[in-house]
């Protein structure tokens, strides 16, 4: 097949595109000019609303250990669930940063091989983010009302806490699993949510990257 | 406010006008990705949603035609990845076929189809423009490679397409 072939071939592939989609594309232009602009930023909430979130924590955190520094030195098992969180709040800020300076420098009208590289790279900062919450949200749960209990009313529940307790509540959030399960099966993005917590589509976004880079360098 | 106003509207203006002269840039991009008549018009729509977007970003020193295939390549692209980890258009290029349409199948359209949808998406956008007898350099500046590398890769696809030809006859 030469290229005059292949050009009589693809016409006749692109009329029937055409007729397909030229009357409802011309009905559709109006709306989406006036709000294509304003969907142009929701990329950015996701990505604004972990960092404004993590934050907050931060120095909510923050200011609880500044605050009672001396009483959690002198017993350092009371300081954990606000170190586990404050590590985990830094994690989702530090995520979400990265996601914003990408986002600020991508651009669909540059080379192909550029803008779907820093796209994959966004995606894959996405889905550490989702994975991340997942992962730590069910086994680590009740260290928030732990945390709340110290910040709130003063009581060190930690120091009540045994290892036994401790397992039981990591089973619990495990438990937790199959229930969780069923309601990610019931929404339409439940696969792409359960391949994202395994860890499936970053080795995908990870492996487009390498794709794109040796398409470059062929 | 009102010159803002004024200045969108004739952005608009011009907008529309440029994307009327090249549409067809955007039924040949939807021609590559997408064989289901909704996920056609699906994809359309995000084209044309994404070339509004960056829009404002247009540089008219270039060719609006090799911008307007920069943007729906990549947003192309994007849909076609994105579709594929949803799980969803799990359709094929025969379902192309389903399209109302009074001319029969020649059998180097189906070959056409079968070998652009066997194709990674990258290696799709260069047939795409390959077809479309854009020149090297344009294409190296549409994909991000240089012109010597697209002249390489295309003799690779011609004699794929050469093959798999020969295969079915």
């Amino acid at each position: 097949m030469q290229q005059q072939e292949m050009l009589t071939a693809w016409s006749e592939l692109q009329s029937r595109v055409e007729k397909a989609i030229s009357l409802q594309l011309e009905s559709h232009r109006r709306i989406e000019m006036s709000e294509g602009r304003a969907i142009k930023n929701r990329a950015r909430v996701s990505p604004i609303c972990d960092v404004a979130i993590a934050s907050f924590a931060c120095l909510f955190i923050g200011n609880f250990i500044a605050d009672h520094f001396n009483g959690l030195t002198s017993d350092p098992i009371t300081a954990l669930p606000a170190i586990v969180l404050f590590a985990f709040s830094i994690l989702l800020i530090n995520i979400g940063v990265r996601q914003l300076i990408l986002l600020s420098d991508l651009d669909y009208a540059k080379p192909i091989a550029e803008a779907q590289v820093k796209l994959a790279k966004l995606r894959k900062l996405r889905l550490h983010s989702t994975q991340w919450t997942f992962i730590l949200a069910l086994p680590t749960w009740f260290i928030f009302p732990i945390l709340l209990g110290q910040m709130v009313i003063g009581i060190h529940f930690i120091k009540a806490i045994t290892p036994s307790w401790m397992l039981s509540n990591i089973a619990v959030g495990v438990a937790m699993i199959p229930p969780v399960n069923w309601l990610m099966k019931k929404s339409r993005y439940s696969q792409s949510l359960q391949d994202t917590i395994v860890g499936k589509n970053i080795i995908e976004a990870e492996s487009f990257i390498r794709e794109i880079q040796e398409f470059k360098a062929d | 406010m009102n010159s803002t106003r004024t200045a969108l509207a004739d952005q608009q203006v011009c907008f529309q006008a440029q994307v009327e002269i090249h549409k067809r840039i955007i039924y040949k991009v939807v021609s590559g990705f997408a064989w289901q008549q909704e996920d056609q018009q699906d994809l359309a729509q995000e084209i044309t949603v994404q070339l509004w977007r960056s829009f404002p970003k247009y540089d008219p020193k270039r060719p609006f035609s090799t911008w307007m295939y920069q943007v729906s390549l990549n947003t192309a692209i994007s849909w076609s990845r994105k579709s594929k980890l949803l799980g969803q258009h799990l359709t094929t290029s025969e379902d192309i076929t389903q399209i109302p349409d009074n001319q029969p199948d020649s059998s180097d359209s189906q070959t056409l189809y079968h070998l652009i949808e066997s194709l990674d998406e990258l290696s799709r956008a260069l047939l795409l423009l390959y077809i479309d007898e854009r020149s090297h350099t344009e294409i190296g500046e549409i994909l991000g490679i240089t012109a010597t590398n697209v002249a390489v890769k295309l003799n690779r696809l011609k004699a794929r397409l050469r093959m798999e030809v020969e295969q079915q006859n």
